[in-house]
């Protein structure tokens, strides 16, 4: 069926023997962005956020997740756009990554789309400037460019584990 | 054996090991004053032999032949073959060392390497060494290669029988459904055997693991012992009751099947065993021969002392713990709930109103009916009555509006009726909350309890190595310890051993001075260390004391200056308490030559660290020639916290009470600016004020709430709510906005799923669902000192 699958450049979280994975689509700030959905635990509504001192400004700080503490980022914070009045589309896609439990505060859940790998395309250099490194890939779907992001890395960042400065 | 998994016993193996290990230590540091005490020579030769029986069930070949030659030799001292001198309690204490760290291995990685033969040589060499000589013989580490000892040496000398002696009849009954009785009835076979030599049983030894369930077990022995000592030996846990009397063998039993020949012939293979020793988890195949010492030979003795006890796996009680956390924070929730409901019901009776606007609006629906009868009992004229049917036409409207009316409220009344009920059963609700409220608290306090362990077991281990560290070092030591009943919760006593023995050798090595020169200073010749435990409120407080020398703080001052922590002129110009600290610093050590016990310069940052990770504080106090006091304080448990929530620019923060001294209202004139830093009085002294708004960096930025500085200037009238705060140092004064009041909060940690945060304990989840922040009062201290030193 998928005859010679180009090599793929993805460092895609879920590197399995399937040719097609599945991805959560959310947007921020106008763009499509994705991750893994072997990423994602849950999605949730917009709970209230206990604020945390001594933190980056990227994260929100802390929610009550049935009875866990998890720690809110704010992704558009966290790339440094600028931030957004939270609305009724607001959601937290809350993921597990390295052992930990965390929320991201994305503007809005689109979809769960499936790519398969051959239509994932490496990020041309340059584009995504410093957040270059957080991308798995660049998938084209119908009239959409879907920027799929490597949750692994964005937070492999010292910040989600030692403390500030 | 009985079917049991042999790796399924082995938890149960290193916990009475290591039991027996430190009641053998115990004995060893009680003999060590008085080398004839016999009943610690009993114990110790009793403990060897726990050991080595439970050590052949286990397949540990080589513990088991080390502890048949201690056995050995202690039966030798026991029964006064030969004195205790240094050598040999010299040997035994390294025996023990090496057995502990065995066991140690066994219980990270299931096995050991270690090499226990040289030891085995030593011991064996010297029970084959008689006493006058054995000095000689073994007091150094490398003792003489002895001559090949002969294959089976003076073993198990208590079971040589005199083959003239009667025979005893020993009858046990245990308790009904006893659990592993098999076990038990091996166990007490076994203790008999200790002492006296077991001829026949009934049922057989070998028998006994096809047994289901047993009530009576008969063992018959020759002894020289006395029916009292037998009964005690055969009195274990689980035995209701013990008949010793002299009786004849059973004829029956035409070859009495010794079990003890059995043992001395495993004893004979295991010598000659050249097999490597080290562990093994298979279970060895001579094990059948032996007695088995099951695992609860060696609380045995001890029983009259301890309550009864149940080993349970720790992680189920951190999960009973979790349980009972969030039980507290649902209560909490039903708290919440039912007072707001209570608020929303409360207010004027309706019920009332509804009624008597129903009543009125009856009386003016019979003020109508009356005008209607009234105008139609009237009519005349045709005009007249066209006037009254149109009069009477729009009455009768409004009459059947204001019955419409009525008759709402008289189904308002109803409705109202069923919420009076509703109050009602509010009121039993709360009633059920308050009810629930007090299971919960008690239920958390008793899982709580369970993991509370005195301290005592942990203080105790240091007598061997205050003996050890004043061995090492030439200078007598004596230990006092105090306190010994009070409980922590047993993760923080684990977590406490290695700060404590650290500390404990810094007081040792560097705080006590040599016997000469105490003398000299006018002190006794033996320095004293002392351990102590407290329980104040919610946190325990442990000191460390020693009467040396205490700290040289000019010392630490050319230290920190010549290792640059600091210039020349400020170390000049450094107080002694700004220096005293410094001996937290990593790399720092005052002693000026690196000994083999400290001086390496690591040891008390790790401990600060330690301390630090518990939630604990860690003080020092220190006159010079006096001595030197280290106070740990540190929570009763880890995992909850009795605070204070108040609220700081619209957050919840839990403030631990322990570190509250109080809570003021001061206003706006009380506070002094000093160096335009705001300050205040308290009971006649002078405190920091701060707020966190100041201390925290809050994303990146200061924080929105007032600033300290701020605080200066603000209007002279206005209130400020004040927490005076400390960290046993230091006090300060923190601003808050509002207090709520006093709650348990269940701590969770934020390293889970996040970092740690500084000046941040924790955080726990409210009634209402949020989450709180719990303030770290000793960091949130140090921060207000490091900013008022920037």
């Amino acid at each position: 069926m998928f005859s010679e699958p180009r090599p793929t450049p993805a460092q895609g979280p879920d590197r399995g023997e399937s040719p097609v994975l599945q991805f959560v689509g959310f947007r921020l700030a106008e763009e499509d962005y994705a991750i893994a959905i072997t990423k994602i635990q849950e999605i949730i509504l917009m709970k209230p956020i206990t604020r945390l001192p001594q933190s980056p400004p990227f994260i929100e700080g802390l929610i009550n997740l049935r009875g866990s503490v998890i720690p809110i980022v704010n992704l558009r914070k966290r790339f440094g756009l600028v931030a957004r009045e939270l609305d009724e589309e607001t959601r937290t896609i809350v993921v597990n990554v390295h052992d930990k439990t965390v929320g991201c505060v994305v503007d809005a859940v689109t979809q769960v789309m499936r790519i398969s790998r051959d239509q994932i395309q490496p990020p041309p250099l340059g584009v995504a400037g410093g957040a270059y490194r957080y991308l798995a890939g660049l998938a084209r779907l119908d009239d959409r460019l879907v920027i799929l992001l490597d949750i692994e890395k964005l937070f492999q960042d010292e910040e989600l584990v030692v403390a500030a400065p | 054996m009985s079917g049991f998994n042999l790796s399924e016993l082995l938890p149960f193996y290193l916990d009475e090991t290591d039991e027996n290990i430190a009641a053998l230590n115990d004995s060893l540091l009680r003999l060590e004053d008085d080398p004839a005490d016999a009943k610690a020579l009993a114990e110790a030769f009793r403990m060897f032999h726990s050991i080595k029986g439970a050590s052949v069930v286990m397949g540990f070949a080589s513990v088991n032949r080390l502890t048949h030659h201690l056995e050995s030799l202690y039966d030798q001292l026991r029964t006064k073959k030969r004195t205790l001198d240094r050598p040999v309690l010299d040997l035994t204490f390294r025996c023990l060392d090496e057995l502990r760290d065995y066991h140690r291995d066994l219980r990270s990685g299931g096995q050991s390497e270690r090499d226990l033969s040289g030891l085995v040589v030593d011991v064996e060499a010297a029970v084959n060494t008689p006493s006058a000589s054995s000095a000689a013989a073994a007091a150094r580490p490398s003792p003489p290669v002895p001559p090949p000892p002969p294959a089976a040496v003076a073993v198990d000398a208590p079971l040589i029988p005199t083959d003239d002696a009667e025979t005893v009849r020993v009858t046990v009954e245990f308790e009904p459904n006893l659990p592993l009785v098999d076990m038990k009835a091996r166990l007490v076979a076994n203790r008999l055997a200790s002492r006296a030599r077991v001829v026949a049983s009934e049922p057989p030894i070998e028998q006994l693991e096809e047994v289901e369930s047993l009530a009576k077990f008969v063992v018959w022995v020759t002894s020289g012992g006395d029916f009292d000592e037998l009964r005690a030996l055969a009195d274990v846990s689980g035995v209701a009751r013990v008949h010793v009397e002299v009786a004849p063998l059973p004829q029956s039993d035409p070859a009495p099947d010794s079990a003890v020949e059995a043992e001395a012939e495993t004893d004979t293979e295991a010598d000659s065993d050249v097999e490597p020793a080290n562990a093994e988890s298979e279970p060895q195949p001579h094990m059948e021969a032996e007695f088995v010492a099951p695992a609860a030979a060696a609380a045995a003795p001890k029983k009259a002392k301890i309550a009864e006890t149940i080993r349970v796996d720790s992680d189920r009680l951190d999960y009973l713990m979790n349980l009972a956390g969030e039980l507290v924070i649902n209560k909490a929730r039903f708290v919440d709930i039912a007072k707001s409901l209570d608020e929303v019901f409360r207010g004027p009776n309706v019920k009332s109103l509804a009624n008597e606007a129903e009543e009125r609006l009856d009386a003016i629906l019979r003020g109508l009916d009356h005008v209607l009868g009234a105008s139609g009992g009237r009519s005349g004229g045709a005009a007249a009555s066209t006037a009254t049917a149109a009069s009477n036409g729009s009455v009768d409207r409004w009459a059947g509006q204001v019955r419409r009316l009525r008759d709402d409220f008289r189904e308002i009344g109803g409705q109202l009726d069923r919420i009076r009920q509703g109050r009602d059963h509010l009121k039993t609700l709360s009633e059920a909350i308050h009810n629930l409220g007090r299971v919960t608290d008690g239920l958390q306090k008793g899982v709580l309890d369970t993991r509370m362990v005195p301290i005592g077991p942990l203080f105790e281990r240091f007598r061997r190595v205050i003996r050890d560290l004043g061995h090492a070092s030439g200078k007598e030591v004596a230990l006092k310890i105090g306190g010994e009943k009070t409980e922590l919760d047993k993760r923080m006593i684990d977590e406490l051993s290695d700060p404590l023995i650290h500390m404990v050798r810094n007081s040792v090595d560097h705080g006590l001075e040599p016997p000469d020169v105490r003398e000299a200073a006018g002190k006794p010749r033996a320095g004293t260390v002392n351990l102590h435990a407290a329980q104040r409120g919610n946190s325990v407080v442990i000191t460390v004391s020693d009467d040396g020398r205490g700290i040289d703080c000019e010392r630490i001052r050319r230290k920190i200056a010549a290792n640059g922590l600091v210039s020349q002129a400020q170390a000049a110009a450094m107080t002694d308490r700004e220096l005293v600290p410094y001996i937290w610093h990593p790399g720092l050590s005052t002693a000026e030559t690196i000994t083999e016990i400290s001086g390496r310069g690591v040891g008390m940052d790790i401990v600060k660290n330690r301390i630090d990770n518990l939630s604990g504080g860690v003080d020092v106090r220190s006159t010079l020639g006096q001595g030197t006091v280290f106070s740990i304080r540190l929570p009763l448990t880890l995992a909850i916290m009795s605070s204070l929530l108040v609220r700081i620019d619209g957050e919840v923060y839990a403030l631990p009470l322990d570190h509250i001294d109080e809570i003021v209202e001061i206003s706006a004139r009380q506070v002094f600016p000093v160096q335009g830093r705001p300050t205040i009085e308290i009971r006649k002294k002078i405190i920091a004020l701060v707020s966190l708004g100041d201390l925290f960096h809050w994303g990146g930025e200061r924080g929105a709430s007032a600033s300290a500085a701020d605080l200066v200037r603000l209007d002279r009238d206005d209130r400020l709510r004040v927490v005076i705060v400390q960290n046993g140092e230091t006090t300060i004064g923190l601003i808050v906005d509002q207090m709520i009041g006093m709650q348990e909060v269940v701590l969770k940690s934020l390293e889970k799923n996040y970092r740690s945060v500084s000046g941040l304990s924790g955080a726990s989840i409210l009634g209402d669902g949020r989450v709180s922040l719990i303030l770290d009062v000793d960091a949130v201290v140090d921060l207000a000192a490091a900013r008022a030193a920037g």
